[in-house]
């Protein structure tokens, strides 16, 4: 427990600064991720510049995070340094030359500078439109050396922002369950697959975390007890609730998108069915009672419906029930076993795997039934969970042994390995929006 | 009136103070009577009950899983059943396995039992949650049948999470899907 505290109390204190305002572009939204195909940009990046007293290594990992993180985004195609200008100053609002930078083909341009004192590094952007001739932003960031990626995670958060209109995911976070210990656990870490810590160390088998909304807490099932049993823990303590304790079932718990309801598996007649609880594990609500068997209930952002598995047509099929008349009807027709559904955060898409052959691949499809895409092509594909900006998609792939985790984008970006080990990651759940 | 009711009381106690020591002493004869008088057949099925009894006791191990509290018992004699993917429905074989499965719960009438069920690593390890609740249902309600009482059978599922077999083939997939039966106490 001493190790989770020492790690969960550290938090980042990074000062920022705006540099000199610009006048024009503050707004515009450049970008619309929301389209279903996403038309990239040509970014050019030049070589960070030291701005003084760099630590041998740091100016390679401030690039390579960087460049993971642009990639990621997959909002852009990044310029090959070798056909840019030559670069002959450190490129600010004061010396650019949009024309020379138009000539080369850009569309965008991403100027860094980074400098060291002591212990506080400062890192610092601009970013211009070189289409319109436009300096779009700039600021710096200030912060303990330690916390060198987690700034350039900030920056880029920052120009997705000012491009985009819409928050960046790179201070988001994975929780996952791993089998290192040779158990299950739930551990967590940052989406580029660095910075990871254990968030239980009960030694029993833990499944099925799901964040709250706040981001502070996590559910999670685990059979300590000889049941499978609904707990929370709280992230920055390591506090553990035992939440829900029916004989039976209490697992596949996700919370409503208000906090204020879970919905979860538990027993019923012989079968298995959706049942809500309140916040604190209490007031069991069966939502839903016939014999078929049901799991794995997934949110719709607004909190008015619920997808889940049933298996009430022989096979187990996705199921939309919508809470206010208890209606439902069925989403997928296609595949002999559609599973583990996921409501996109806006609300336009659910994920979920469907078996192939030998093995499973993510699809999307609209919450009406249309619109129907593979995603996945390689491999076996399962357990889909969106990032706060739905776009990203986080899955556990398997080739040969054992299970890693990838992430993608709806409109086909990826995949990009998040894990790499000879264990395996599996059930990952991305984080809401850090508070 | 009251001594006349009294003393009438008195005998009533009396009698029937007399009637359980009379009968107690003649059930103590009777008692006597069997012990020394076996016979050879009684014997026999004795001396079988004991054997009996000796070969349940040896095919017993406890057992304890890592990661969850206390410990159980499971029995040589309590096999595994098995199913095909995403299925619950109970084969011939399953049955006759059963049915042995009730023999021993129905000569060990101490026995509480807890049917796990088990599935492969394909599928969403929640819907096997689901299934695997199944799977062990069906088993419960097929052992009732067979006059096992249904306090005596609880049901746990483990989904995935507790294969036989780690690897990731047919081979070990079959062996994956199963109810397991394990003794909580006698």
């Amino acid at each position: 427990m001493r190790r989770i505290h020492s790690v969960f109390l550290f938090f980042l204190v990074t000062i920022v600064i705006v540099l000199s305002s610009p006048e024009d572009g503050k707004g515009v939204i450049y970008i619309d991720i929301n389209s279903p195909q996403i038309r990239k940009f040509y970014l050019a990046l030049p070589a960070i510049t030291d701005l003084g007293g760099l630590p041998h290594g740091m100016k390679q990992e401030v690039e390579e995070t960087l460049r993971q993180d642009l990639i990621i985004a997959d909002l852009f195609y990044l310029m090959n340094r070798a056909t840019l200008p030559p670069q002959a100053a450190y490129i600010t609002e004061g010396n650019m030359n949009f024309e020379q930078w138009e000539d080369a083909g850009a569309e965008f341009l991403l100027s860094i500078g980074i400098q060291a004192e002591g212990d506080t590094t400062s890192l610092e952007f601009r970013l211009f439109d070189v289409v319109q001739h436009i300096y779009i932003a700039g600021k710096r960031y200030k912060g303990v050396q330690g916390e060198v990626r987690v700034m350039v995670h900030r920056l880029i958060d920052e120009v997705i922002q000012q491009l985009t209109g819409e928050r960046g995911i790179f201070q988001t976070q994975i929780a996952f369950i791993t089998d290192r210990s040779g158990n299950k656990e739930v551990s967590l870490m940052d989406i580029d697959g660095r910075n990871e810590r254990m968030v239980t160390q009960n030694g029993s088998i833990n499944i099925s975390p799901a964040w709250r909304p706040d981001g502070r807490d996590l559910l999670y099932t685990c059979f300590q007890r000889r049941n499978p049993d609904l707990y929370q823990i709280v992230i920055s303590t390591g506090r553990v609730t035992l939440l829900s304790a029916a004989e039976g079932l209490n697992a596949a718990a996700e919370w409503s998108p208000d906090g204020k309801r879970i919905a979860l598996m538990m027993r019923g007649e012989g079968n298995s069915e959706i049942c809500l609880l309140n916040q604190e594990g209490k007031d069991p609500a069966q939502l839903t009672r016939s014999w078929d068997n049901k799991a794995s209930p997934a949110w719709s952002p607004d909190g008015k419906q619920i997808a889940f598995v049933s298996d009430r047509s022989g096979s187990p099929q996705i199921y939309i029930m919508d809470l206010a008349g208890r209606k439902i009807r069925r989403l997928t027709y296609e595949g002999s076993y559609n599973c583990s559904p996921a409501w996109s955060p806006k609300g336009d898409k659910i994920a979920f795997a469907r078996q192939e052959g030998r093995g499973f691949h993510i699809y999307i499809i609209r919450p009406d039934g249309t619109d129907v895409k593979k995603l996945t092509r390689e491999g076996s594909n399962e357990y889909p969970s969106w990032a706060p900006n739905g776009r990203h998609i986080v899955f556990a792939s398997r080739t040969g042994g054992s299970y890693d985790l990838y992430s993608m984008t709806a409109d086909g970006g990826g995949p990009w390995r998040v894990t790499d080990s000879p264990y395996s990651e599996t059930e990952p759940a991305w984080s809401p929006w850090p508070r | 009136m009251m001594v006349r009711k009294n003393g009438w009381l008195g005998t009533v106690l009396l009698v029937i103070i007399s009637l359980i020591v009379v009968s107690g002493c003649q059930y103590e004869l009777v008692k006597k009577k069997r012990s020394v008088t076996v016979t050879p057949e009684e014997e026999r099925a004795l001396q079988e009950e004991k054997e009996k009894e000796k070969v349940f006791e040896e095919s017993l191990t406890a057992k304890r899983y890592p990661g969850i509290e206390g410990e159980v018992l499971e029995s040589t004699q309590l096999k595994d059943i098995y199913f095909a993917f995403d299925r619950y429905d109970l084969t011939e074989e399953s049955r006759r396995t059963l049915t042995e499965n009730a023999k021993v719960l129905l000569a060990h009438t101490n026995l509480i039992i807890q049917i796990e069920g088990h599935c492969d690593e394909r599928g969403s390890n929640e819907y096997n949650l689901a299934l695997g609740e199944r799977r062990a249902v069906s088993a419960k309600l097929y052992m009732i049948k067979l006059g096992v009482k249904g306090n005596r059978l609880s049901t746990i599922s483990y989904g995935e999470e507790m294969p036989l077999d780690p690897r990731h083939s047919e081979e070990a997939w079959a062996k994956n899907r199963r109810c397991h039966f394990v003794i909580l106490s006698r």
